[in-house]
């Protein structure tokens, strides 16, 4: 038990100081051996306080698929981010005005913290609907600027983005 | 040819972006409470940071100034979300009425509409 617990934590304090270094380096672009050493110091540090917080996924082994998976589901979320601000402008600019705010709630079957998150970053970018609330069963409270986001959101009833990023994080299987 | 097809598309990501910051200034002034107003601030300075800061990038050319320019990219997505379900969660919690198309309500968890 303990081992693998140390195994753990030594992962992700490597992962959080490799990503420490590297953003100190790319964010420098000085490469001299007092500067790069400073920077080693420095990653260091906040790799020892911070790991813990840092590394979210925490089964290492799954880690790798969770992120590919996650690169896979990126075009989509821009293109849900790039629906949106097409719907945004189009309320925004039209001389009625057709908007009717409302606020739905939902229950998913997401259970990790980061799962929910997530979800809950993708509601908030994809068209006319932003994330109010989560409660720790997985209940989300959204507020939708119209009556058809909030439908599109909830009519098909294993709800496309929840099953989606339940299938990032290993917790529900592939969407179609 | 490819320089010109290169500034092109600068100019186009430049003004899509600022189009998109405009267009979030309206719909601040125009939506009617606290609530809407977001949707419009948040979702298009979202995008429009970042298809302002892609245009820069390909004017810049690939190096260390536009990794960073990538860096703030990915933060500005990142945050955006979140700074908006605060801002909102902060907005419910202190009590702002909302604007329906039925009159103002008051929305508190629990008493779901």
């Amino acid at each position: 038990m303990h081992g693998k617990l140390g195994s753990v934590r030594t992962f992700s304090f490597i992962f959080t100081f490799i990503m420490m270094y590297l953003f100190w380096l790319l964010n420098s672009g000085v490469f001299e051996i007092f500067y790069m050493s400073l920077g080693l110091a420095c990653a260091l540090v906040v790799a020892y306080a911070f790991h813990s917080r840092f590394t979210l996924v925490k089964d290492y082994r799954h880690a790798l698929k969770s992120l590919i998976r996650f690169a896979a589901y990126l075009p989509w979320i821009t293109w849900q981010i790039i629906l949106s601000n097409w719907d945004i402008v189009k309320r925004v600019l039209s001389p009625g005005m057709p908007i009717d705010p409302c606020i739905i709630s939902f229950q998913s079957t997401l259970k990790s913290d980061i799962a929910m998150t997530t979800l809950g970053n993708s509601i908030t970018l994809t068209p006319g609907t932003i994330t109010i609330d989560i409660d720790y069963d997985g209940t989300f409270y959204v507020h939708s600027i119209a009556r058809e986001p909030a439908d599109s959101l909830l009519t098909t009833p294993p709800c496309e983005m929840a099953a989606r990023v339940g299938y990032i994080f290993g917790e529900s299987r592939k969407w179609n | 040819m490819i320089e010109v097809l290169r500034l092109t598309l600068v100019i186009a990501l430049l003004s899509i972006g600022a189009f998109l910051m405009l267009t979030a200034a309206v719909g601040m002034i125009r939506f009617p409470d606290v609530y809407s107003r977001m949707h419009a601030s948040g979702k298009c300075d979202t995008l429009g940071l970042s298809l302002m800061l892609g245009g820069l990038i390909i004017y810049q050319g690939f190096d260390l100034v536009s990794v960073k320019m990538l860096f703030i990219i990915f933060f500005v997505l990142f945050t955006g979300p979140i700074a908006i379900h605060s801002l909102f969660r902060a907005a419910i919690k202190s009590g702002h009425e909302m604007w329906t198309k039925d009159g103002w309500i008051q929305w508190k968890k629990g008493n779901n509409k």
